[in-house]
């Protein structure tokens, strides 16, 4: 690059001479000084005006049409600085009242009105008054003395989204979209190797930002921060104190909105330039009446990651930490919609590869879900989890609960877990209505990453159906519910029982065998399960239901039975006398109406006969086959003459069959004929 | 008279063209009438119906016919056909229907119904559209304030959760559970063709498109 000459020595010699001359036969010295390059910055089109007058002191005007500045991003044209009155004092220059104009930057007009006193090249202060830059009014100070400078400068209004695209904020801005206000005060001081003491002040407010994504934001945010630090051997280390006082945050996927409290931290940073690493002791982060946190962590700022951390937290609102922090990532599961109450607090650790050890204490915690689908009262305890290696037993002890409409009472489970998955220590008894549930050998994985998938074994004892049948809303049905489950498991939205569960009802026995539920807290569950009926009273069952009285017992068995959204679609049962039933049997006048009506749609009306006399019948055999399937129930029974079938074939003395003959019946309307047979107490939905 | 009478009359010429002219129907998956069952429950659920327009029954024809699978052998299919329409009375495959009045489904459109007026201002912000699966995509998270965006989240899973139960609960309620693909795919060419204008959906390649 061509020079002219060195700028320092045009300018101090033009000064010189013009300080200097004797006559003052002139009255104005213009000089074009062409360009200069430094490593700093290139400046073209230079030019110096003096202008002397009678007084000792003249009037200086700098101009240059091209300034750059390629480490701060900056670029300015036809800079004009004006000094109306430069004073010589011995060996020293000043310039009180010195005016700078840039209308024309890369950040927008640049007015700023300054002091500039010289003394010799270590040696020199400048003050600025007022600085219009960055839609913001600045002002500070900056002294050398010898190798030491300090200085000071404060700024109100400076518009940050001018400022993004100044060095080094355009490395950590580049990526966001930004907005807001900015004032600051800042002191600092330094020596020949650079900064070494710095101290901040300030705060911005209707901050806003957002990435291309919007996968993080912020809207009107108001906020203040302190900060000190001091240079050391390694680095730089220091205190940072921050206080959000408004305004809303979104960091995928938790939004938070600071309300009348503030969100307030204060920590110790330690700056280790070597490894390019910031240790942060926090020691404390309050969102009042949601979290504290507390802890330490190290960010690797090359790498872009944290290195290691380690928080204590604790809430004694756990249901606002569900609602800001959890359920967020729960949306679209069935935990998404929970009323939750207690206090929570644990410690967290982790690392650049993710979560190392979690440990959490639960106190007083209810949760209930919305849709009254489950609940949990009364949950208390610690769990405890490690990558990789078995860490501390985890306990929980729960006073109560239900599942749908049906109640359970307090237990103590022990838990392991380890890795991905977690498992029952010991047998889990949960007493259900007067009964007990024992749940064992659990087995759960894809806790934290993977779907969810469990399995155990469970062994139902004495659950009295009584209690159960009134807490579905079914017809009181007496007798008890046992069984043993071998392998219940949940797995790809589906819960299976592949089993036995019996019922001993009505002198006999109900065995259900497996049991699949898709999508079990879904808005259209799908049951499937086959159902066995073995030498039931009828006695009793007819009692129960009043449907008319029969005596005998009955087998039978529903086989492919599905409910779709607890509603049936589709099953294929065949109920029957047994084969060889030697017990008495009798069937009334009303169960042959309600039978008739059944498998005709019309009853038989017997009491309007000369029948009405009888109480009861001999019957030789019940049989009653029903095919549902595509909305369209099939009636079958014994085969009976001219295309008929026996539902109840008689015997004995008056004799009384009931036939059917319509073989195919709509469900809905086979379903209506249930509705219209004559039961006492029970209404059939 | 029956079929094989009046074949005796025809004689040996007509057999012979018959028999040359063998015609199979075989009925797959009932295309039109899985539309005609899609587009009524879209229509309902968008709420916003667009006038009937003509090329898209006469496109859900020609689809019906496409899906038929069918499979000619002989040159002589058109008279034959035509001969076989006129001489014999009844010979009509059974017209394949879709059937959507189960309670389950009901539920569904229900609950998909009462969603629309919340999921609508997201639809026409362009913050969320259809996607190629039958679901619905976010598209721009942007469009939607802080505050909203996990009502909008959750208004979104139920509105998935609802859409996968409906499709599998057509085909089940069908006797198909094998259909669930197909009525998944039928649907999610429906969500899109009767989308409002101004609403936005995921072409083929991927990339957002606005009607």
């Amino acid at each position: 690059m061509h020079r002219l000459i060195p700028y320092r020595l045009a300018f101090w010699l033009t000064l010189f001479l013009a300080v200097n001359m004797p006559v003052r036969a002139v009255e104005q010295i213009d000089l074009e000084l062409g360009e200069i390059e430094t490593d700093f910055l290139r400046a073209e089109g230079i030019s110096l005006r003096i202008v002397l007058s009678d007084t000792a002191d003249m009037a200086l005007v700098v101009e240059v049409a091209d300034l750059q500045i390629p480490e701060l991003g900056l670029w300015l044209k036809n800079v004009r600085w004006d000094c109306p009155s430069l004073q010589l004092q011995q060996a020293s220059y000043s310039c009180d009242k010195s005016r700078l104009v840039a209308k024309q930057t890369s950040h927008g007009p640049v007015i700023a009105q300054m002091v500039v006193h010289y003394q010799q090249a270590d040696s020199w202060q400048l003050k600025l008054d007022r600085l219009e830059w960055a839609g913001g009014v600045w002002s500070g100070t900056w002294t050398q003395e010898n190798s030491a400078w300090n200085g000071r400068f404060s700024s109100t209004g400076v518009k940050l989204e001018m400022l993004a695209s100044v060095p080094p904020l355009d490395s950590l801005m580049s990526a966001y979209q930004v907005a807001g206000e900015l004032a600051l005060t800042c002191e600092f001081s330094g020596d020949t190797k650079g900064l070494t003491q710095l101290v901040l002040q300030g705060g911005a407010s209707e901050l806003s930002y957002a990435n291309d994504t919007a996968s993080q934001a912020a809207e009107g945010l108001a906020l203040s921060l302190e900060a000190a630090g001091r240079r050391t051997q390694h680095g730089w280390d220091g205190d940072v104190k921050g206080r959000l006082h408004q305004g809303q945050l979104y960091s995928e996927p938790i939004f938070l909105e600071v309300g009348v409290e503030p969100l307030e931290f204060s920590s110790t940073v330690d700056w280790v330039a070597p490894q390019q690493q910031l240790h942060v002791v926090l020691s404390s982060l309050q969102l009042p009446d949601v979290l504290n946190l507390s802890g330490e962590l190290t960010l690797d700022l090359a790498r872009g990651v944290a290195a290691d951390y380690r928080l204590e937290y604790g809430s004694a609102k756990l249901g606002e930490v569900y609602s800001v922090f959890l359920r967020p990532w729960f949306i679209g599961t069935a935990v998404d919609s929970l009323s939750v109450d207690g206090s929570v607090r644990g410690e967290i650790k982790g690392g650049v590869d993710g979560l190392h050890k979690a440990h959490l204490r639960l106190e007083k915690v209810h949760v209930a879900d919305q849709q009254m689908r489950f609940g949990l009262s009364g949950l208390e305890g610690e769990m405890n989890w490690q990558r990789g290696i078995e860490s501390r037993r985890s306990r929980l002890r729960v006073e109560g609960g239900h599942l749908y409409q049906v109640g359970f009472g307090g237990f103590v489970a022990e838990i392991d877990a380890v890795g991905n998955a977690l498992a029952l220590h010991q047998p889990l008894a949960v007493p259900v209505l007067d009964g007990v549930l024992t749940l064992q050998d659990l087995q759960a994985s894809g806790l934290v990453q993977d779907p969810v998938q469990w399995q155990m074994a469970a062994r139902v004892e004495g659950i009295d159906l009584k209690h159960l049948s009134e807490s579905l809303g079914w017809p009181l049905v007496e007798g008890a519910l046992y069984g043993h489950i071998p392998k219940v498991y949940y797995r790809d939205r589906k819960l299976g029982l592949d089993g036995l569960l019996t019922m001993d009802v009505f002198g006999g026995r109900v065995t259900v065998e497996g049991l699949d539920i898709l999508d079990p807290l879904g808005i259209v569950p799908v049951l499937e399960t086959t159902l066995y009926f073995s030498d039931l009273d009828l006695g009793q069952l007819t009692n129960t239901f009043s449907f008319g009285r029969i005596e005998g017992l009955l087998e039978g068995r529903v086989g492919a039975l599905q409910l779709v959204g607890w509603e049936l679609n589709r099953f294929h049962a065949k109920l029957a006398t047994p084969e060889g039933d030697r017990s008495r049997r009798r069937i009334s006048q009303r169960a042959v109406d309600n039978l008739t009506e059944i498998g005709n749609g019309i009853s038989a009306n017997l009491s309007q006969t000369f029948l009405r006399y009888f109480k009861d019948f001999g019957y030789e055999r019940i049989f009653l086959e029903i095919d549902l399937s595509q909305n369209v129930a099939v009636l079958d029974g014994l085969p009976a003459p001219n295309d008929g079938y026996y539902i109840v074939k008689g015997s004995g003395l008056p004799r009384i069959d009931v036939i059917g003959r319509n073989r195919k019946v709509a469900w809905k309307d086979l379903v209506a004929r249930l509705k219209e047979i004559q039961l006492d107490a029970v209404v059939i939905k | 008279m029956g079929v094989t009478g009046k074949m005796k009359k025809l004689g040996w010429p007509l057999l012979s063209l018959l028999l040359s002219a063998c015609v199979t129907i075989n009925i797959y998956f009932p295309a039109a009438a899985a539309e005609e069952a899609a587009r009524t429950i879209v229509r309902d659920v968008l709420g916003e119906p667009d006038a009937a327009d003509e090329q898209k029954d006469e496109d859900a024809v020609e689809q019906q016919n496409k899906q038929s699978g069918l499979e000619t052998t002989g040159s002589l299919l058109l008279v034959a056909g035509r001969m076989l329409e006129a001489l014999v009375p009844v010979a009509h495959a059974a017209e394949p229907d879709i059937n959507i009045n189960t309670a389950a489904i009901s539920r569904l459109r229900k609950g998909m119904e009462a969603r629309q007026s919340k999921l609508r201002p997201y639809y026409r912000g362009g913050a969320i559209g259809f996607d190629q699966a039958g679901r619905v995509a976010v598209r721009d998270l942007a469009a939607v304030s802080l505050n909203q965006r996990n009502q909008m989240k959750k208004l979104v899973a139920d509105e998935n959760r609802d859409r996968d139960a409906l499709y599998r609960e057509i085909a089940r309620a069908n006797g198909h559970p094998e259909w669930e693909k197909d009525i998944r795919k039928t649907f999610s060419r429906i969500w899109i063709e009767e989308a409002p204008a101004g609403y936005w959906y995921k072409s083929a390649s991927g990339s957002w498109m606005k009607k």
